[in-house]
């Protein structure tokens, strides 16, 4: 292996094998790995060489989900301890989100916007990153007053204030879309009280730790999502042993 | 809060993007 002499090899494949949870593996043949075993043999060999910078692609494809979700874990974690500069190509945008530092999201051979995961999410700065990374609302509306980084929008029969990632490129008038992730919409029973906008839901999924909504607003589908804290949730006041009751969504 | 009935909306505060209309977008490409 690389001129490396054979005692130093036994040695630096222990090392490896123990990092990435196969101590022991030496004699195993790869058709007695599971899958996540095989994919962390596969990491093994590369690291064990000692690289300066590992790139992979699309390493957890071949996986199912839940051992998908296992082995990014896995992956960030050797990572971070390893210190080694890791360029990591997915079309997975939660896998994306969840091993890396910095995202740079491609589209058609080119990087149209790099950041954090959350600026990426939080201050998307095209509607191609906004729908690639996460879900969201793209709501039509036009352009009604600008003041600095300050939009108002007329959108859904109403104005509503929005912030602008270029506000010198709008003036009145121009078409504009809002981005609204899901989950920063709240939904109360009843309608139109307070200034809030009336919308009627036309479904609804229960998917366990959250409820999606689909809600028709001023000719507009919205997707919205709550998440429901289950009976394990903290009681709003410390000093309350109980919580006496839980409104359902 | 069930299908076909009527709710209050309300978007979060400062949690609204504003983006320019584009004609068209292409697609992904990692």
């Amino acid at each position: 292996m690389r001129k490396v002499p054979a005692a130093e090899v036994r040695q630096r494949v222990g090392e490896v094998l123990a990092l990435v949870g196969l101590a022991g593996y030496e004699g195993q043949f790869s058709g007695q790995l599971s899958g996540g075993e095989q994919q962390r043999v596969a990491l093994a060999r590369a690291i064990v060489i000692r690289p300066r910078v590992l790139l992979f692609d699309e390493p957890l494809s071949n996986l199912d989900a839940k051992l998908r979700v296992q082995m990014r874990h896995e992956i960030r974690d050797l990572q971070r301890r390893l210190a080694i500069t890791t360029v990591y190509v997915t079309h997975d945008q939660e896998e994306a989100m969840a091993v890396s530092d910095r995202i740079a999201v491609m589209n058609e051979g080119s990087v149209v916007q790099e950041g954090s995961a959350e600026d990426l999410y939080h201050r998307p700065a095209s509607q191609f990153v906004a729908q690639f990374v996460g879900r969201v609302n793209l709501v039509a509306g036009r352009v009604a007053a600008v003041a600095g980084d300050a939009v108002t929008v007329a959108a859904l029969g109403t104005t509503i204030g929005a912030r602008a990632v270029r506000a010198r490129d709008l003036a009145p008038g121009d078409p504009v879309r809002l981005v609204v992730r899901p989950e920063s919409i709240a939904i109360a029973a009843g309608g139109g009280a307070d200034g809030s906008l009336q919308a009627t839901v036309i479904a609804r999924t229960f998917l366990g730790e959250k409820i999606e909504y689909l809600l028709r607003c001023a000719g507009e589908t919205l997707q919205v999502v709550r998440y429901d804290a289950g009976p394990g949730a903290p009681c709003p006041k410390a000093r309350t042993s109980r919580c006496a009751s839980r409104k359902m969504p | 809060m069930p299908e076909g009935s009527n709710v209050a909306v309300r978007f979060a505060e400062d949690a609204v993007t504003v983006l320019p209309e584009v004609a068209a977008e292409g697609t992904s490409d990692a």
